[in-house]
């Protein structure tokens, strides 16, 4: 007995020294970087593929596990670990983003569904009323389950349930209702366009309620990921054309396109100067949590127009991938190159004076009162500036007024110093420069329908950046407060406009490019 | 010797009460009793394999209720001689001596002995199941007796052996119990095997016992 | 009356034996059906060239080592437990005993889902940050555990059942404490019934699949094992791999199990 008892010892000691081995290969050293992505069993084939190259490029670990898109979304609620999440419908998205698993959503491929025969059609399928024929078995993905099988029931609406029941076989991903179709356990599977390619000896017959129900398989990051910038990452090199979207391809998928690869993206924002106040702290975050690289000009908006026109084109590598003005009339002069815009906020313009008010203004007029000492902002160069301007003319106090303006400077905070140290009487500046001053200046707003500037985000269209840029217009409308506090009003949850379609009242004329006037 | 005094038991449905015999010193005593008459757990509570609910055991002169079974100084061969499955005669008879560490010799010397006197020397590297009954009987005496205990306990030790065996094994039970000096008490349901082997009857009924006057 | 011209010497065969002949019969002849036609989607080829890939080399080192562990594993918990299952009475018996018998109850993927729902918990977690399980191979040795203890359990208590107490008691007599006589007489008496509970330990645990994916994942080269490569040759349409690995799996624990049915004799 003791000599057996030995035996087994020695043997269960040498297996658990193996199987530590085969352990400490499984387990995420410290130091090694790796990801942990759940993928749509659909996407298996160029996931893989993608996986191992970005292996090999930036030697990070991509673990994938696959399953149902609704199967793995169950998993996520449960384990709550892991980076990143490949849904293969809009619907399951959705779903993840109302129970608060997901963040960031980066789109990858798009897919419809078809009904997948085999070769040759042998039962002659053509449109969906062939599959309710008695001699076609016809396989179908559970809705719950599967991205597919949760479109297909949108699609069919209120035919769903009857096919389901006259399904021969329901599955829980979309490769194995291919797989069954493969072996020819049944006639007809409704699968992806692109699942019908990864199996031998499969063809699609493309049926119009099926067609137009086109569907995004996207990554999206994970609430629980503890490392966003490389979960973005490998996002990023799914969508990236000539990373990604190319192994896509190959594999018979559509893929969306994304930005270009760029290890750390470098975005240009350019910014007028009063918006500083409100997106300085919460650029900083985006740029943490991308991973990326956001280097911001801000600046009067006649300057940033002026700087982008001398630019010429948007080929030009300096051109800004992103544009927040500090009002719409500064949008038109580059609508080519921002022809979408999103308006976050606006704020009014008013009038501050000292403390109490003692010289009694109340009015725009009053500020022609003679000996007083007056302070705007540059029309050429700033926003602000120039609608004072516009709105000065406009009530014909144009020349009156200019006569007490003892300085000019490009932005209002200079006007704020100036009226602090007491060189100036009284300044035409935005709201949120005199509310944090409320204790030392009052503020008065001016009745004009020219005394408030909405401020529009606009994405470059043609910026390799755009998706990047996308998403950080996303992180601004998602963070209401921190404008709010700034002082500014908002309403970045109204629908985008067409840079084209924005009026400009006549007063606020667009500025006269100094190559052309047409 | 053999004393038990006011031993009480309950399992169940089934007493044990105020059990109260002698076996004398170096005597053979049969204690007979119905099948079910609770003869096999007065045995183990000899042994000390179960714990009365009163009572005390004396073996020789030392009281041995409260003492393990393997501190008792009991010889114990049960029915069917319950030899251990996976060693050879040799290794059986000298277990006891094993397990108190004595040295390599003198174990061989005394299962040379043993083996001799009972007439299996030549199955000493047998394995139980290559024994026939009346063999495996042979070994499992000599396994009690390998550490010279005071006291042999023999539970139905012919019952499950042929009419010759039996007669045979029971001429060596009896010559090894005048041979070693050994107090013997011997459980059976036979009265043959009582009239046979027995200087001393005892009866066990109704969960008490008494002697059989002689 | 005249006799048949049969000889009379030769015996009859009892038509009970040729009855339970056919059933035993019919039954092999659909497992190898299932297998012969399986094997008409593969040939050769496919299975050479799955040997030589790394994943699934891989795939069956890992099957080969973590199965033997666990079957290693499941039998030092099983004999303790086994034999106080056969052993004591107490009240409450039959309620442990259908306690233990859960992991044999459960569908396999609710039991990997309970596993991972318990290492959320906070102890849970406490211990996956010192050492952990979730989504690695201690999780596919954890996941392997929890049923094949089960089914060895069963298997010991069944040897303990049938093993008589006696000699254990003769033991004592003779010097020993109830541990020792274990030790010494009941153990080598059980140990057929131990190469019986850690085969079937070892074979529930190769097949084993449900857990496995819940819990440890199905990741490439760090937790697969072979039942996980056949579902991931599946789930890609490769069938002809799929099947290869299957057979190679079939192969495999037939192989083993005969050759620890053998050894088993000997030691």
């Amino acid at each position: 007995m003791n000599r057996r008892a030995l035996l087994f010892l020695v043997v269960l000691v040498a297996t658990f020294a193996v199987t530590a081995q085969f352990y400490r290969n499984s387990t995420p050293k410290p130091g090694e970087a790796s990801i942990t992505v759940y993928c749509a069993a659909g996407l298996k084939k160029p996931v893989d593929a993608i996986a191992a190259r970005y292996r090999e490029e930036l030697g990070v670990e991509v673990h994938l596990q696959y399953g149902g898109t609704g199967t793995l979304l169950g998993a996520i609620r449960v384990a709550k670990q892991g980076d990143l999440f490949i849904a293969a419908d809009d619907g399951s998205l959705e779903d993840a983003r109302k129970a608060d698993s997901i963040r960031e959503v980066v789109p990858l491929v798009r897919q419809h569904p078809v009904i997948a025969v085999r070769t040759g059609n042998p039962k002659g399928i053509q449109s969906a009323k062939d599959l309710w024929r008695d001699d076609v078995r016809v396989a179908l993905a559970n809705p719950d389950a599967a991205s597919i099988g949760r479109s297909v029931r949108s699609a069919l609406g209120g035919d769903w349930e009857a096919l389901a029941s006259h399904a021969a076989v329901m599955k829980t991903t979309v490769t194995e209702i291919a797989s069954d179709l493969s072996i020819g356990a049944v006639d007809a599977a409704i699968i992806w366009d692109s699942t019908v390619p990864q199996f031998a000896g499969l063809a699609a017959v493309e049926v119009p309620e099926l067609q137009a129900k086109v569907e995004k398989a996207s990554a999206a990051v994970l609430t629980a990921s503890t490392q966003s910038p490389a979960a973005l990452r490998f996002a990023r090199y799914m969508a990236a054309p000539e990373k990604g979207g190319a192994i896509f391809k190959a594999n018979g998928f559509e893929p969306i396109g994304g930005d270009h690869w760029a290890v750390t993206p470098e975005m240009i924002l350019y910014s007028g100067g009063v918006n500083r106040l409100a997106i300085e702290k919460l650029l900083h975050q985006f740029s943490e949590r991308e991973g990326v690289t956001v280097t911001t000009v801000f600046n009067g908006c006649g300057i940033l127009c002026a700087t982008m026109k001398t630019m010429g084109d948007s080929s030009n590598p300096k051109f800004p991938d992103a544009y927040y003005a500090c009002d719409l009339c500064f949008v038109p002069p580059v609508a080519e190159q921002f022809p979408e815009a999103v308006i976050l906020t606006e704020t009014e313009i008013g009038i501050v004076v000292k403390k109490g008010n003692p010289l009694g203004i109340h009015t725009l007029a009053d500020l022609a009162k003679p000996g007083l000492k007056v302070g705007l902002c540059n029309a050429e160069q700033s926003t602000l500036g120039y609608m004072t301007r516009g709105m000065l003319q406009s009530s014909g106090l144009a020349e009156s007024v200019r006569a007490n303006v003892r300085v000019e400077v490009p932005t209002a905070d200079l006007l704020i110093t100036q009226m602090r140290a007491g060189a100036l009487e009284a300044a035409i500046v935005y709201r949120v420069n005199a509310a944090p001053q409320a204790e030392h200046l009052d503020y008065l707003p001016i009745d004009h329908p020219g005394a408030k500037a909405v401020q529009p985000f606009s994405v470059r269209a043609d910026s390799p950046n755009r998706q990047l840029a996308g998403r950080l217009l996303a992180f601004l409308q998602a963070h209401r407060g921190s404008f709010e506090e700034a002082g500014f009003s908002w309403r970045g949850d109204e629908a985008p406009i067409k840079s084209n379609k924005i009026v400009v009242p006549d007063w606020l004329k667009p500025p006269v490019p100094a190559a052309e006037s047409k | 010797m053999i004393r038990l005094s006011g031993i009480h038991h309950v399992a169940g449905a089934f007493r044990l009460e105020d059990i109260s015999f002698s076996v004398p010193a170096a005597t053979y005593a049969v204690l007979m009793g119905r099948t079910g008459s609770g003869k096999t757990t007065l045995v183990e509570i000899l042994c000390g394999l179960r714990q009365p609910t009163a009572g005390t055991i004396w073996i020789g002169d030392r009281d041995v209720t409260d003492l393990q079974p393997g501190l008792r100084g009991i010889g114990y061969v049960p029915q069917d001689g319950a030899l251990f499955p996976t060693m050879k005669v040799r290794e059986q008879i000298g277990f006891a001596l094993q397990i108190r560490n004595r040295g390599a010799d003198e174990i061989a010397e005394r299962v040379k002995e043993l083996s001799t006197q009972l007439g299996i020397a030549h199955l000493l590297d047998r394995l139980p199941p290559n024994l026939s009954g009346g063999e495996r009987q042979r070994v499992a005496l000599a396994r009690a007796l390998a550490a010279r205990p005071k006291v042999l306990l023999f539970d139905e030790p012919l019952s499950a052996l042929d009419e010759d065996t039996r007669d045979e094994i029971a001429a060596v039970l009896k010559q090894t119990q005048r041979a070693h000096g050994v107090t013997t008490l011997h459980i059976t349901h036979s009265r043959r095997e009582a009239a046979q082997l027995a200087d001393t009857i005892f009866h066990l009924e109704a969960g008490s016992v008494r002697e059989e006057p002689r | 009356m005249t006799e048949p011209a049969r000889q009379r010497r030769s015996r009859r065969v009892d038509p009970l034996w040729l009855a339970l002949g056919a059933i035993t019969g019919a039954y092999l002849l659909f497992i190898l059906a299932m297998l012969g036609a399986t094997a008409t989607y593969t040939s050769p080829g496919h299975l050479w060239r799955a040997l030589g890939s790394p994943p699934i080399q891989y795939s069956i080192q890992l099957s080969l080592v973590s199965c033997t562990l666990t079957a290693m594993l499941s039998l030092l918990l099983a004999v303790p437990v086994g034999f106080l299952l056969s052993r004591a009475r107490f009240r409450g018996k039959a309620l442990l005993d259908a306690a233990l018998d859960i992991p044999i109850v459960l569908p396999p993927m609710v039991l990997g889902l309970f596993l991972l729902i318990l290492f959320q918990t906070p102890l849970g977690r406490a211990i996956d940050r010192i050492l952990p399980f979730t989504y690695t191979v201690a999780g596919v040795v954890l996941a392997q555990f929890v049923i094949g203890a089960a089914f060895a359990v069963r298997t010991m208590r069944g040897t303990f059942d049938h093993l008589s107490s006696r000699p254990e008691d003769v033991a004592m007599t003779l010097g020993c404490s109830r541990a020792r006589a274990i030790w010494l007489v009941t153990l080598p008496a059980a140990g057929r019934g131990m190469f019986a509970a850690a085969s079937i330990a070892w074979a529930r645990s190769l097949g084993e699949f449900g857990p496995i994916l819940v819990f440890a994942g199905a990741t490439r080269k760090k937790t697969e094992v072979l039942p996980t490569t056949v579902w991931l040759e599946l789930t890609v349409g490769n069938l002809e791999a799929a099947i290869a690995v299957s057979i190679l799996m079939v192969l495999l624990a037939v192989v083993v199990l005969a050759s620890v049915r053998i050894a088993g004799e000997r030691i």
